[in-house]
Order: C-alpha cells, then structure tokens, then sequence
C-alpha cells in the first residue's frame, strides 16, 4: 500500500474507532459520578490524550441523551455560570456494562490474536 | 453574554453559525446543543487567565470547541439516516428557507432604505449650503412645503432650512449611512459564514 493510501486508510479507521471508544469514555465516566459538561470534556481530552475538539463530545452527549442513555439536571452557582449535570440513567448503566464487555472482549481477541512477530 | 462587545459579537456569530448548521436535526438536540455550548463557553472563559481580555478568552474557548460544521456532522448523517421521513418536511424546509431568505430580504431593504435616505439628507444639507436660495426645503404656501435636491429649476417659496439646521440634517444623513454600512457588513458576514 502506498504511504499516503496507507495514512489515509489509518486516519479513517482511527477516526471509526474513536467514535465508539469516545461514546464508551463519556458513559464510563459518568458511570462513576455525574460530571458537568466542561469537566467532563476536560477530563477525557486530560485522561485519554486524543486530540479532539470540546465539541465533539457534546455532539456525543447529545445523541446519547437522544438515545435515553444519559439524564441532566442544572444547577444555579452563587457565584459563576449555571452548571448542566450530567448522569446516566438505568438504562445508560445496562448500555455500560454491555458496551465494556464487548470493549473486553473485542480487547481480548486482539491481544490472543496478535503476531508476535509484528 | 459578555460584557465585552467583540467579545459578545464574536460569540454570537459562532452560535449562529452553530444554529444555522443545526438545522438539519431536530429542535430537542438543537436546543441541547446550543445550550451546552453557551455553558461551555462561558465556564471555559470564566476559567481562562483572567489577565487575557474577554474577547481573547472567548476566541480560545472557541477553537477549543472547533468548527461546528466538524462535530455536527455525525448527527446530522445521523439524523439524516435514522430518521424516518415526517409528513410535510418538505414543505417545512421550503417554508424555513422562505422565512430566512424573507428576513434577509426584509434586513436588505432596511440597510438599503437607511443607505438611501442617508445619501439624500446628505445631498440636501451639501446643496443648501452651497446654493441655499436653490436647494434644501421650501415653503411655498402655509401647508406646502417642496424639497428640492439638484435646483435646477425656479421654484420660488421661502427657504426654511437655516444653514445650522442643513448641517444638523447633513449630519443625520451621516449617522443613517454609517448605521446602515454597519448593518450591511454584519449581514454580509452572516452570509458569508454560510457558504
């Protein structure tokens, strides 16, 4: 494969790869405690090392709210912007635990399946 | 939002824009959308160096956010491909391109008018002070007054424009056409943000 072919081939398939992980990231998260939007941007763009923009993951946010898989709530600060809380909701938690066993799995498969001579 | 006004404009162009590439999905996640983006924005320059202006901070947070045209673009393929087709949405997207191309036409016409007036105010006060026997407003009977723009012609009647009240309109005229090249380079700028 030629170099650019290859490095297109790479960036499209990195960027398949991030859409689902980035959705597992923001729901595993939030699987711990609720987090508001600019922490949680914060804390994944911190955590994960991707460079994405801030966006994004409110583009996630959104379709996984579209989905019934995550609630918010806002509270009003004494002091500062109003904050919007987000947590998942029961059936965001039963979309969690089955998204990390297919995360598990797929990571398990890819680790028996490797060369060792790559 | 900000006290800052090029802090404030440059904010509002963005979700603009934002809003206009979000008409494609549905009002719910519109309104999601922008609404987490003004929190963002607004945490994010709050928390910013506070020694950088307003307008700096706001132009930081908002590359951070990126492009909306870039990160709306899964739920518009989203919406596009999950949705199933509503009755009428046809006639509710040519009714919205209506209702925009209507507004813009509507704000065009105002500039244009605004532009218009501006110019004649603008002319009578130039003309009236040069020739103030021939041009400016004439009254010609108790109830009948004339303006008269170039003076070419005789007109008769009693001049009623004193020369500090041609400046004074000359100087409307200014403010009009000023207001109005503000209003058309805004909207030139909305524009161009769409292609």
């Amino acid at each position: 494969m030629k170099p650019g072919k290859q490095a297109a081939f790479l960036a499209n398939w990195t960027s398949q790869a991030r859409k689902g992980f980035l959705e597992l990231l923001v729901l595993n998260l939030l699987g711990r405690r609720e987090h508001y939007g600019y922490e949680l941007v914060e804390r994944i763009r911190d955590s994960s090392g991707i460079e994405i923009n801030d966006g994004t993951l409110y583009a996630i946010l959104a379709r996984l709210q579209k989905e019934g898989f995550i609630q918010h709530r806002w509270e009003h600060l004494e002091k500062g912007p109003a904050r919007k809380y987000y947590d998942l909701t029961p059936d965001g938690k039963n979309a969690l635990k089955e998204m990390r066993a297919v995360w598990e799995d797929m990571a398990g498969a890819v680790r028996k399946s490797g060369a060792r001579n790559v | 939002m900000f006290e800052d006004i090029e802090a404030e404009r440059t904010w509002r162009r963005y979700r603009l824009r934002a809003e206009l590439i979000l008409g494609a999905v549905s009002r719910d996640i519109r309104r999601q959308l922008i609404e987490d983006l003004t929190a963002h924005v607004r945490e994010s320059v709050g928390q910013d160096a506070c020694d950088l202006p307003e307008a700096e901070r706001v132009r930081n947070a908002l590359a951070r956010l990126g492009d909306p045209a870039d990160f709306v673009a899964p739920l518009i393929a989203d919406a596009v491909v999950k949705a199933p087709p509503r009755a009428g949405s046809g006639w509710r997207a040519a009714l919205a391109a209506v209702a925009i191309g209507g507004a813009r036409a509507g704000r065009a016409a105002v500039a244009l008018g605004t532009a218009g007036i501006g110019a004649l105010m603008g002319i009578l006060s130039i003309g009236n002070i040069v020739a103030p026997d021939r041009i400016g407003v004439f009254r010609l009977s108790a109830d009948d007054f004339q303006v008269r723009l170039l003076g070419l012609a005789e007109g008769g009647g009693d001049p009623v424009l004193a020369p500090w009240l041609g400046l004074a309109v000359g100087a409307l005229g200014a403010v009009l056409m000023w207001r109005a090249a503000s209003a058309a380079q805004r909207f030139l700028s909305e524009i161009m943000m769409d292609l």
